[in-house]
């Protein structure tokens, strides 16, 4: 057979390839019409119906308040630190706590972003309190329950946090893949396909009045939270190379933005890692990697200019402090605050 | 950089481009600058590990040729330099970890320093293909080789570097050296079995993988969602392996080289004879000719004709011999007691089918009704294998083991039974493949690689107009069912890691 009868034949399985899956796009006609509108993070999904409205009150709140100091968070920050106390502790500066429960450091960029740049005069100081490598994992807490949470710090264009997220997922030529979608429209086909492949098994091993119910009911009684492995142990298997690799995870993840936002606006960034739960009453074990990790993430900061305090192997953070989990117990919070402001006197004088 | 990456698509296809526009030396001088950048793409020093490797033992290669009566040091000096990399790197902290905790057990306390480094990705595989060369120089059955760019191309070469399959000098090598033409026939077919390989990774492997990652995330399972997970890691691990080998097969046709075959559709083997034949064949061809059947001889000469428990001395060598590669097999796997366990387990279950079959041997009516069951049989075993490597925690493993169907939950059978059903679901592609590929004859002229066994319907070979219509509609309908199918959670190559 001739070479270019082998050539014809090679470009046709290319071609055909590409171009086969163009039949995607009258195929997600036929799903369930979506009126929903523009997603503010078209990574994670073309079209969304916000939960939650952006939040204005908040932004009311520190317009009023005029904070010099925010301290931005989730439980682990709220469980450790008193913000009446920290303030009076500072003579009675203006302090503002935005500890909101489950986050992310996607949740602590947009807050920073929509919420305290917001307001003028802006603060003086910014800290964020974070466990291990929440800082360069944009994807925590993003999606599914906290997405509601997420809606409040967001407003209706995030063009950035979305770059994030997609170089996250899809690599650094991220908008092949949005170009990909703008050609196949396959989003809009993935969108009901995928959930009714997840429920497919469903009929076949639930009653109809149970299977309505199956999913929710694996994901509380025998997902939940509870019934997880200890970190260190999960941790094992994931790699943990890849997941605490500073560099590589650095430039997909909110903290250069954020940065570049705080220098911008001229407020000081001040990063404070907290301590996992103890284990035996001793600091809990870091693995090399995440050893590492903190080592880059050090650096990093330093050379950013931000301030960086790691809460990791202080003994004056004992297991009696701790209540569930990582959280520590309320009736520790001035201990913390205590503890906090005197390690790092010369950074709040 | 990993395969289903857009930066890789970019990289591959101006590597292409340029490749095919060079005389061969030059093509082979891209490949080389090609494939130390897709290596060192994350972290540039890994390439001064590969870089030593090399070139050790491309100056072992040649002091053996240059001073033969010195050939034994020269050998020695790559596999001490090799393994003495592969140990610093994977293995260190592990035994400094086993040291600290016999040593605690006598009553003496050490504690031993931590290498605080990264493992180099793929350093279990080029390690063990650099050092085949040395040993094959040594025992004469390649030359030495005097050009260093073509030795460290046959070392660094990118479709297969970071997971495999592990070449050989003599298959490689001559690839390397001579000069290749542009095949459209083998470049439409590896069209074919890289998409086949983008789908098995991005859509079963990491949909399976959630399922599994989820189940082994929880602190104590009940029995059936535990199985369930299992099963799925089981799909896991081989259609994420074996995409990536399909991805590497396809990529080095492109650019005119044939690796080998590396699976073979594992879950249909009939005993762990011919699991092993099936799964990660370079691997276990390795250890079969560099540890396996020296350490036989060496057995043979000291064990001939003893005769315990009433079995033959070829029993006790093969039992031997198999259980020894399998423990050095499961340890290359990671630094970690599960896999020696798991390399242990296999080892034993090798032995015993052995001493089975010498005492057993049904007629051959009886074997062929008996299949679908040693199939069925091999399969329920290989999954008990899969929880030991994949439970890195030893209690853990031994509850899970102990862990009885008759004490659930009772919402328990019900979610092991849709996980293990979604499991199945996402697999269905990989099943329908294994048995229509199942027993089917390797014609003549088949262009599957220099080891295959049987000829790949995805894979055709002379462009007829239903071949090429089947492979384009095959190849359309793979490429959709990744644009809609894939998961949202990207997981790494699994393979990675070892």
């Amino acid at each position: 057979m001739s070479g270019r009868v082998h050539g014809f034949a090679l470009w046709v399985v290319v071609a055909g390839t590409l171009l086969l899956p163009l039949a995607l796009r009258p195929l997600a006609r036929l799903g369930p019409d979506s009126t929903e509108t523009f997603s503010y993070l078209p990574t994670l999904e073309r079209t969304r119906t916000r939960t939650m409205p952006f939040d204005t009150v908040v932004v009311e709140q520190l317009r009023e308040m005029r904070p010099e100091i925010v301290l931005i968070g989730d439980s682990m920050g709220g469980s450790r630190i008193d913000p009446t106390y920290f303030a009076s502790q500072l003579g009675n500066r203006n302090v503002a706590p935005l500890f909101y429960n489950a986050t992310g450091s996607a949740f602590w960029y947009l807050a920073f972003k929509n919420w305290v740049l917001a307001v003028t005069p802006r603060p003086r100081l910014a800290v964020f309190f974070f466990r291990d490598d929440q800082l360069t994992d944009p994807l925590f807490r993003v999606t599914g329950p906290y997405r509601a949470t997420l809606d409040r710090v967001a407003r209706s264009n995030e063009a950035r946090l979305n770059v994030v997220l997609a170089t996250r997922l899809q690599g650094p030529l991220y908008r092949l893949d949005a170009l990909a979608d703008e050609v196949y429209d396959q989003e809009r086909l993935r969108q009901w396909l995928e959930p009714a492949l997840v429920n497919a098994p469903v009929g076949l091993v639930a009653r109809h009045k149970e299977a309505r119910t199956l999913l929710g009911r694996m994901n509380s009684e025998i997902f939940c939270l509870e019934a997880l492995r200890s970190m260190a142990q999960a941790d094992v298997w994931q790699a943990e190379e890849a997941t605490y690799d500073f560099d590589k995870s650095v430039a997909t993840s909110v903290l250069p933005p954020l940065l570049a936002l705080g220098k911008m606006a001229g407020v000081r960034m001040a990063f404070v890692r907290v301590q996992r739960r103890p284990e035996n009453n001793r600091p809990p074990v870091q693995s090399p990697a995440l050893q590492r990790y903190v080592s880059r993430l050090r650096g990093y900061l330093d050379k950013e200019g931000a301030f960086f305090h790691d809460d990791w192997g202080d003994p004056e953070q004992p297991l009696s402090m701790y209540a569930d989990g990582d959280h520590l117990s309320s009736t520790f919070r001035h201990r913390y605050t205590d503890r906090f402001l005197q390690v790092n006197a010369p950074f709040f004088r | 950089m990993i395969f289903h990456s857009l930066e890789f698509l970019v990289f591959f296809v101006t590597t292409v481009t340029i490749y095919w526009a060079l005389p061969h030396r030059w093509q082979n001088v891209l490949l080389l600058v090609a494939s130390y950048m897709f290596y060192g793409w994350v972290h540039p020093w890994f390439l001064g590990l590969i870089f030593a490797t090399t070139f050790i033992d491309y100056l072992s290669a040649l002091g053996m040729g240059r001073w033969p009566a010195r050939k034994k040091l020269f050998l020695w000096t790559s596999i001490v330099s090799n393994f003495g990399l592969l140990g610093f790197f994977k293995y260190f902290n592990f035994f400094v970890d086993n040291i600290s905790a016999v040593a605690a057990a006598v009553g003496w306390h050490i504690s031993g320093p931590v290498l605080s480094v990264l493992l180099p990705v793929g350093i279990s595989f080029y390690t063990f293909q650099a050092m085949s060369y040395t040993i094959d120089v040594y025992w004469g059955r390649v030359q030495a080789r005097r050009t260093f760019i073509d030795l460290a191309l046959f070392v660094s070469f990118f479709p297969h570097l970071v997971a495999g399959p592990i070449m050989r000098a003599r298959t490689l090598l001559p690839q390397v050296e001579q000069p290749r033409r542009f095949s459209a026939n083998a470049a439409r077919n590896s069209t074919v079995l890289i998409v086949w390989g983008l789908f098995k990774k991005l859509v079963i492997a990491d949909n399976v993988g959630v399922i599994a990652n989820k189940v082994f995330a929880l602190q104590s399972p009940d029995f059936f969602p535990l199985w369930a997970g299992v099963f799925a890691f089981c799909i896991q691990i081989y259609a994420d392996f074996s995409a990536y080998t399909d991805i590497a097969r396809g990529t080095a046709k492109w650019l005119g080289f044939d690796l080998v075959v590396n699976f073979d559709h594992p879950y249909l083997a009939v005993g762990p004879a011919d699991f092993w034949r099936r799964w990660n064949i370079s691997l276990t061809t390795w250890f079969r000719d560099y540890v396996f059947l020296p350490l036989s001889y060496a057995l043979s000469r000291r064990w001939d004709g003893i005769r315990w428990l009433g079995l033959d001395d070829d029993i006790w060598i093969y039992g031997t011999a198999t259980l020894v590669t399998f423990l050095l097999s499961g340890l290359w796997h990671g630094a970690s007691w599960n896999y020696v366990l798991w390399g242990a387990y296999h080892g034993v279950l090798l032995a015993l089918a052995r001493a089975g079959a010498a005492t057993w041997k049904p007629r051959r009516s009886v074997r062929r009704w008996l299949t679908p069951f040693r199939i069925l049989g091999m399969f329920a075993l290989t999954n008990l294998g899969w929880l030991v490597f994949r439970e890195t925690d030893l209690h853990t493993l031994v509850r899970d083991l102990a862990l009885s169907p008759f004490h659930r939950s009772p919402f328990g059978r019900q979610a092991g039974a849709y996980l293990f059903l979604l499991a199945a679901l996402y697999s269905l592609p990989l099943w329908i493949h294994s048995l229509w590929v199942y027993n089917r004859p390797a014609p003549q002229g088949a262009d599957n690689g220099p080891s295959a066994t049987r000829v790949d319907p995805i894979v055709g070979h002379e462009p007829t107009l239903w071949r090429v219509a089947a492979q384009t509609c095959l190849s359309g309908v793979l490429f959709a069912a990744i644009l809609i199918l894939r998961s949202r959670t990207s997981l790494d190559f699994i393979y990675f890691r070892f």
